[in-house]
């Protein structure tokens, strides 16, 4: 009688959101400063990487309470004259304007150190040294580079002596206290191994037309596991975890214990291969479920063209839910979490299947863009042909993203079209990271496109309904309280957000955990599950500020919303 | 095995009536043949719309003889004999479109030796061509209600008696006796007796591609997918003496536009075009309505798709395709009662679809009835062992059962064949790379 009750109980609930005004985003990258051009270096060759990249991520490098962006920028195989004009990009968020046009950055790259080498792929940032700082950690099809953040605006390459150079093709990293050992730990995935110097010939020959490789035709590589060794030097442990001994395709990574053991977990998406879930048993040693707990692979039992990942409670169960990128005809994936650390193809059902049939996935994040307390899905398309349409008629190279407005807490409606011009602008969508650059209370995206401009757009009308954002320091060496967890809950219903450094594709979000409070003035409890498992509570948390909790000292700051 | 004693009765009656209507059929066919040449042949299709004339002169003097034996005949027959002779006349009326006449003659059936079950399925099938279809409805109901166990009036009252998704009693039972009989399913039967009933002259599966009109048969192609025949050949001898300038937005042009739209993404306007291009459809229009259906469902419009679908398996009700498809949508629409009563459809008319039976256990894990999933999985494997796909979903679902060690094994099996797969696919990959190397440089590839 009470699920009957409940179903019924929430049919206004699904209206209203339905019917709520869409908040609408804009691009302001240029007018706020945040000019770059990505260098993807396309060529006759057609190496592989040209379509791949590149990344970016919002990370408060200067702890001044605005996040920050950072961009990748990709280069080039074929011209060494483009690969030197390839240039990382890093925007100081100088916050709002006293003129009240909005928030604006500075292109604080040259100072900061930062240099390009190889062919930029994603980023991560963690404070690895445990001083307090975001460091960055950037991959490469070529030299990955760790630059430890000095706190002064300024970065220094510890590559080498943190012992986490990686030479060969990596795509998307994250930090996380994997050995529970109080410091950061980090994961690279790594896609094909595709020789640098010469591209193979895809296509037909006779005609001329020639395309980029099928992911398949190269050898697959394992993911890296480096374990920290407390003293800024990393130990490779990949071969000891027992993650060596497996190869695919890998792309997109998220940290996350499913299982809630307290232990984290991660999930690859890999590429035509079966996606791996490796299960976290202690002392950093990994066991790959994937197939088990049913994330591998679709339910028709294929592999799909795994390429971002994300993990969110979509339906408020309390049990950690997953999203993946495919390519174009596979649908993008969405597995609920059951009982028992298994999941439930959930892609049909949440109707997020057939409107995603003809894009090509990439970027993606689960995110209450309206505030109305249910997680949304945002995700950035693009082909990875150039030249799609000779594949394939119909197809794009550039394509619009989509938004999925979560309507009644297990299912998805697709508004993309309608909210905004430049959120239904056709882009070759690669990388999409969420964070408040307003610091306003509703998140807004920076979207990396292949080859093209960035954006960054700002979500208008997301902040009609009442949020919370909750930023956590950890008491520890794991300052930024990654792989900590934060439940909210308002009535019945709870929330819960994880700290993530990395995620999605290539990418990272604002590690402020962002709550939609729909109209309620209050959080009646916020929990933080502290990755040093401690916990702390707090009642009554009024809404619509940005709240800073310290590890063992509470709420120490804060500071309402800029609107 | 599936109680489709409707079907078989039905199917018995109907293939006396089209005997008598084969020459009008194959005239039509010869119509279609000749429509879709290109350039049309014009003087193609005058011969065809004459024969098609002159059959249905002769169809309509076979008809007016019935109608004077049943008449003379049915004073001294029995109350089972004249049930006959009104059945029989009945879907000789509704075979030429004469709806009212065909229902007049039905209800006399069903006075004559209530409840008639199987010819309230005609009738309802009737009232539903005609558009009547809160009647219909009732008719499907009355003809279930006296032959409950019955899957095939059983999936008519769980479909076609209420919205999708409604929770009615008699849709409640209707989808309780549908479960029943996926239990009790016998997969060793070749295959079902004779699936849906399918009254119409000229069925819309005529063709495998949609037949169309242009600016000179469109018209005439309308009136005949609606049983207006004496109406379609003279619109048609009309249109193809007249000599009229070709309108470039006809249906048929409509179709190619759609077809050029729908290979270029543009969803909303295949959508459209396709739905012009009914107006003037042959044959056929199951296919449009399932294009239809399925580019809603990628605008995320998933009542525009059901709607669609809905129309496709009332054109085409025995392609177990439409079925799974439709099956499908409600899935998306979230609708899994409904979609467990397509997928039963598709396996009324085949029972040996393996893809049916995995969509079934699928169905059962989506909504956690995973001991049932076993079985529909357990089936489709048994009906196509190649497909080792089928058995990750078996393994999925012994996993959620517990069983541990059958899962394990399962999915032993499953990676291994998966495994040869991807190395096949990969050798296959470097293969045609090698071929196109060897091409460019000149050297012969292997």
């Amino acid at each position: 009688m009470i699920v009957r009750w409940l179903l019924l109980a929430a049919v206004p609930a699904a209206i209203a959101a339905a019917d709520a005004p869409l908040p609408q985003f804009v691009d302001i990258a240029r007018q706020a400063g945040v000019v770059f051009h990505h260098t993807n270096g396309a060529s006759a060759d057609k190496h592989l990487v040209e379509t791949m990249g590149s990344g970016g991520l919002f990370f408060d490098y200067d702890n001044d309470g605005w996040i920050d962006v950072f961009l990748v920028d990709g280069g080039s195989l074929a011209d060494p004259g483009v690969a030197r004009r390839a240039r990382h990009r890093l925007f100081h968020n100088l916050g709002l304007s006293g003129k009240g046009q909005g928030v604006r950055f500075e292109d604080v790259t040259e100072r900061s150190g930062i240099q390009h080498r190889g062919y930029g792929m994603g980023a991560c940032a963690g404070d690895y040294d445990g001083d307090g700082r975001p460091d960055l950690y950037i991959t490469s099809d070529g030299p990955n580079a760790l630059y430890r953040n000095r706190g002064d605006g300024t970065f220094v390459d510890v590559t080498a002596t943190a012992h986490v150079a990686d030479s060969r093709w990596s795509a998307s990293c994250a930090f996380a206290d994997l050995d529970r050992d109080g410091d950061l730990d980090l994961w690279v995935t790594h896609y094909v191994d595709a020789d640098r110097a010469r591209s193979p010939f895809c296509g037909d020959a006779r005609s001329g037309i020639r395309f980029y490789c099928h992911p398949l035709k190269y050898d697959p590589l394992p993911n890296t596991v480096y374990r920290n060794d407390g003293n800024g030097v990393f130990t490779d442990v990949t071969a000891a975890s027992g993650v060596g001994a497996l190869r695919a395709n890998g792309l997109g990574v998220v940290v996350a214990d499913y299982d809630n053991d307290g232990l984290p977990d991660v999930f690859v998406a890999n590429d035509t291969m079966p996606n791996f879930l490796f299960h976290n048993t202690g002392n950093m040693k990994f066991v790959e479920t994937g197939l088990v707990s049913g994330i591998a692979l679709a339910a028709d039992g294929k592999a799909r063209a795994g390429m971002g990942i994300d993990a969110g409670d979509y339906d408020g169960d309390g049990r950690l839910d997953l999203v993946i990128t495919n390519l174009d005809f596979e649908m993008h994936t969405l597995q609920r979490g059951l009982e028992r650390g298994l999941f439930g193809y959930a892609t049909t059902e949440s109707g997020i299947g057939f409107p995603t049939l003809p894009f090509v996935g990439f970027g993606v994040a689960f995110l209450d863009f309206d505030n109305d307390t249910q997680l949304d899905i945002a995700i950035a398309n693009g082909h990875i042909l150039d030249n799609a349409p000779l594949f394939r008629t119909g197809s794009t190279y550039m394509q619009r993203k989509l938004l999925f407005r979560n309507t009644t807490g297990r299912r998805f409606a697709e508004v993309g079209r309608n909210a905004g011009p430049a959120f239904a602008a056709e882009k070759v969508g690669r990388g999409l990271a969420i964070g408040d650059i307003d610091n306003d209370g509703d998140l807004d995206l920076l979207v990396t496109n292949n080859g093209q401009d960035a954006e960054l757009l700002r979500n208008d009308g997301g902040n009609r309904a009442n949020a919370i954002l909750v930023r956590l320091r950890g008491a520890g060496r794991n300052t930024g309280a990654i792989g900590a967890r934060v439940r909210l809950t308002v009535g019945s219903r709870t929330q819960i957000r994880d700290i993530r450094a990395g995620s999605s594709y290539l990418s990272q979000n604002d590690l402020r955990a962002h709550f939609g409070l729909g109209a309620a003035a209050r959080a009646d409890r916020i929990e933080v599950l502290w990755p040093s498992g401690k916990t702390e509570t707090f009642s009554g948390v009024p809404a619509n500020q940005i709240v800073t909790v310290e590890e063992g000292k509470g709420i120490v700051n804060q500071q309402p919303f800029s609107r | 095995m599936l109680g489709l004693a409707v079907a078989i009765a039905l199917t018995g009656t109907a293939t006396t009536v089209h005997a008598q209507l084969d020459s009008f059929v194959q005239a039509v066919r010869a119509l279609a043949d000749a429509a879709v040449q290109k350039p049309v042949q014009t003087a193609a299709i005058r011969t065809a719309v004459e024969r098609m004339g002159t059959s249905l002169a002769e169809w309509d003097r076979t008809l007016a003889a019935l109608e004077g034996r049943v008449s003379r005949d049915i004073a001294g027959a029995s109350g089972r004999q004249a049930y006959q002779l009104r059945v029989e006349l009945g879907v000789a009326y509704q075979a030429r479109g004469r709806t009212a006449d065909a229902l007049k003659q039905f209800e006399a059936a069903v006075a004559l030796q209530p409840p008639a079950s199987d010819v309230q399925v005609l009738r309802a099938l009737a009232l539903e061509a005609a558009g009547r279809i809160d009647e219909a409805g009732t008719a499907f109901r009355a003809a279930w209600a006296a032959d409950s166990g019955n899957p095939v009036k059983a999936y008519y009252v769980a479909q076609r008696t209420k919205p999708s998704g409604a929770t009615g009693s008699d849709a409640e039972r209707a989808r309780a006796v549908l479960a029943d009989t996926y239990k009790r399913l016998d997969i060793g039967v070749r295959h079902s007796v004779a699936g849906f009933p399918t009254p119409a002259a000229i069925p819309d599966t005529l063709s495998r591609t949609p037949i169309v009109g242009d600016s000179m048969t469109a018209r005439g192609f309308a009136l005949i997918a609606e049983g207006r025949y004496t109406e379609a050949v003279a619109a048609l001898t009309r249109q193809t003496t007249a000599n009229d300038a070709r309108h470039d937005d006809s249906p048929l042009v409509q179709l190619a536009q759609g077809q050029r739209d729908e290979a270029a993404n543009r969803v909303a306007e295949a959508r459209r075009a396709y739905g012009a291009a009914l107006g003037g459809a042959l044959a056929g229009r199951s296919v449009l309505y399932v294009g239809i259906a399925r580019l809603a469902q990628v605008e995320g419009d998933l009542p525009g798709a059901i709607d669609a679908f809905t129309q496709a398996v009332r054109l085409s009700p025995n392609d177990p395709t439409i079925h799974r498809e439709f099956a499908a949508a409600y899935v998306a629409h979230g609708v899994a009662d409904a979609a467990f009563c397509e997928l039963m459809a598709a396996l009324l008319v085949d029972p040996r679809d393996a893809q049916a039976h995995a969509d079934v256990g699928q169905l059962y894990l989506d909504t956690s009835r995973d001991a049932e999933a076993v079985t529909a999985f357990d089936r489709a494997l048994t009906l196509a062992p190649k497909r080792y796909e089928f058995r990750y979903a078996l393994a999925t679902a012994h996993t959620r059962l517990g069983h541990s060690a059958e899962a394990a094994r399962q999915l032993e099996l499953f990676e291994r064949a998966r495994r040869e797969a991807l190395d096949e696919r990969r050798r296959a990959i470097a293969n045609e790379v090698e071929q196109a190397e060897g091409a460019r440089s000149g050297a012969p590839g292997r």
